[in-house]
């Protein structure tokens, strides 16, 4: 008993603590830094996101279901490499298909976009959150099947 | 005198670490876990359907999938994920736990690492799945489940109260790991509140900014940049400080009422949950939980007499 006991924690405890030896910033799972509170944030802001433009000009952000799995962090991860990697038409037409098959009426088209915000400003009034500046990586139409009658 | 010292520093530290618990408070544990396995795995498989969706080149495997060069089959994947749900529960009924407690570890493994494969680590289950190896290596079945239906209950020993204890120093590890990590990134500047401010602001515009849900009450206390400072040395003292809770079990409860309370705030800030430790489930076992099962059992003794009567 006295083995496994002590094996089990000193196995279990030793991953947990193995990060103290990793460079600032690894991270992996379920042994992990525990990185998510440690970056250094400005206040000015970059976000990528995918947008939804209606024929009246407004945007709005498409859903991370639409984009990835569904997890906000993973759509941004998944919007980031394809902008990294020069994918972001491809994203835009896929993301467009996912929206398709959904009703999305007054949706005509979505942007990839970086955007740019002061993230304390953002909250305080409506004209927060209009972005500091915003660039557009692909621009693409959303299909939409014509309806059954 | 020196060498004394140590030794008896280390003969205490190996006392308490096998004082004898009773069975039913690791039984509890167990429960918990499993229960906690099964519904955290069905809430995992949504994810799991969707990265069907996702193309290959999304995949960046970490941990366990780390040497997989490509997604491993998607039908695998939601095979293992079912897998994780029906071990969890039997976990939790305590049914052949010697197999399936290890399944339930290594499958919930599994998905819980898939879900982090595809760009972005989660940090919501690691505790959850290092949980879930102790009670897989421990006699977590000996009492209140369908293995010992038939057996007495076992006294109190130190087979059921090593678990516990090293369940309550990993979860110490893991807050005290969570704190380094700040300290590390912009040292006790962390503490003065600016940093939490900027990051509490960060993760409300993107999720907005991504069409999720986020915290209006986080966006909100942004205009209050007093708030910060308190908050941010609170949860670093919570954190970094977190092994003095060791001294006792009546300090783990403090520390871990500290820690829901932390996670609350979280959840409020921020939107995000923990749900694991949010709810004090990975806290179980500080308490002498063992008091539900008596509480249970006088009751269903109670009945048949009262319905006698």
């Amino acid at each position: 008993m006295r083995l496994r006991a002590y094996g089990v924690l000193v196995s279990l405890l030793a991953g947990v603590l193995l990060p103290l030896g990793w460079p600032v910033g690894r991270d992996d799972f379920p042994i992990s830094s525990y990185p998510m509170f440690t970056h250094k944030r400005d206040r000015v802001m970059e976000t990528v996101h995918v947008l939804a433009l209606a024929a009246d000009g407004s945007a709005q952000p498409v859903a991370p279901e639409f984009v990835a799995n569904g997890a906000v962090m993973q759509a941004a991860a998944t919007i980031g490499r394809a902008i990294a990697l020069g994918n972001a038409s491809a994203l835009c037409e896929r993301v467009a298909r996912n929206l398709s098959k959904q009703a999305r009426m007054g949706v005509n088209e979505l942007s990839v976009a970086t955007s740019t915000y002061d993230s304390v400003a953002y909250f305080r009034n409506s004209g927060g959150r209009l972005p500091l500046q915003r660039v557009e990586h692909a621009r693409c139409p959303v299909p939409h099947e014509t309806d059954a009658p | 005198m020196t060498k004394t010292f140590g030794l008896g520093w280390l003969q205490r530290a190996d006392n308490a670490f096998f004082a004898p618990a009773p069975a039913e408070r690791l039984a509890v544990v167990r429960i918990v876990i499993g229960l906690f396995l099964a519904a955290t795995s069905v809430g995992l498989l949504p994810a799991t359907l969707r990265t069907h969706n996702l193309g290959t080149d999304a995949f960046r495997p970490v941990g366990v999938l780390a040497p997989f060069v490509a997604p491993p089959p998607w039908e695998l994947v939601v095979a293992i994920n079912v897998v994780a749900i029906a071990a969890g529960l039997l976990v939790a009924v305590g049914w052949r736990h010697t197999v399936t407690g290890p399944l339930a570890a290594a499958a919930f493994l599994f998905v819980s690492t898939y879900r982090c494969s595809w760009g972005m680590i989660f940090h919501s289950e690691n505790l959850l799945a290092l949980h879930a190896i102790v009670i897989a290596f421990a006699p977590a079945a000996d009492a209140v489940s369908i293995d010992a239906r038939t057996r007495p209950t076992p006294v109190a020993s130190p087979r059921y109260g090593w678990p516990l204890a090293t369940l309550a120093i990993l979860t110490v590890a893991v807050y005290f790991m969570a704190g380094v990590a700040k300290l590390r990134g912009d040292g006790l500047h962390w503490a003065a509140g600016e940093f939490l401010r900027n990051q509490i602001a960060f993760d409300n515009v993107r999720k907005a900014e991504l069409g999720a849900v986020y915290s209006s009450i986080g966006s909100a206390a942004l205009a209050h940049p007093a708030l910060f400072a308190p908050l941010a040395s609170a949860s670093l003292a919570l954190e970094v400080l977190a092994p003095l809770a060791l001294v006792s079990w009546r300090t783990l409860r403090i520390w871990a009422i500290a820690i829901v309370a932390f996670h609350a705030g979280i959840l409020l800030l921020m939107a995000v949950a923990f749900p694991y430790p949010l709810t004090g489930a990975a806290f179980v076992g500080f308490w002498p939980a063992e008091r539900l099962v008596i509480w249970a059992r006088a009751r269903r003794n109670r009945q048949p007499k009262q319905n006698q009567g």
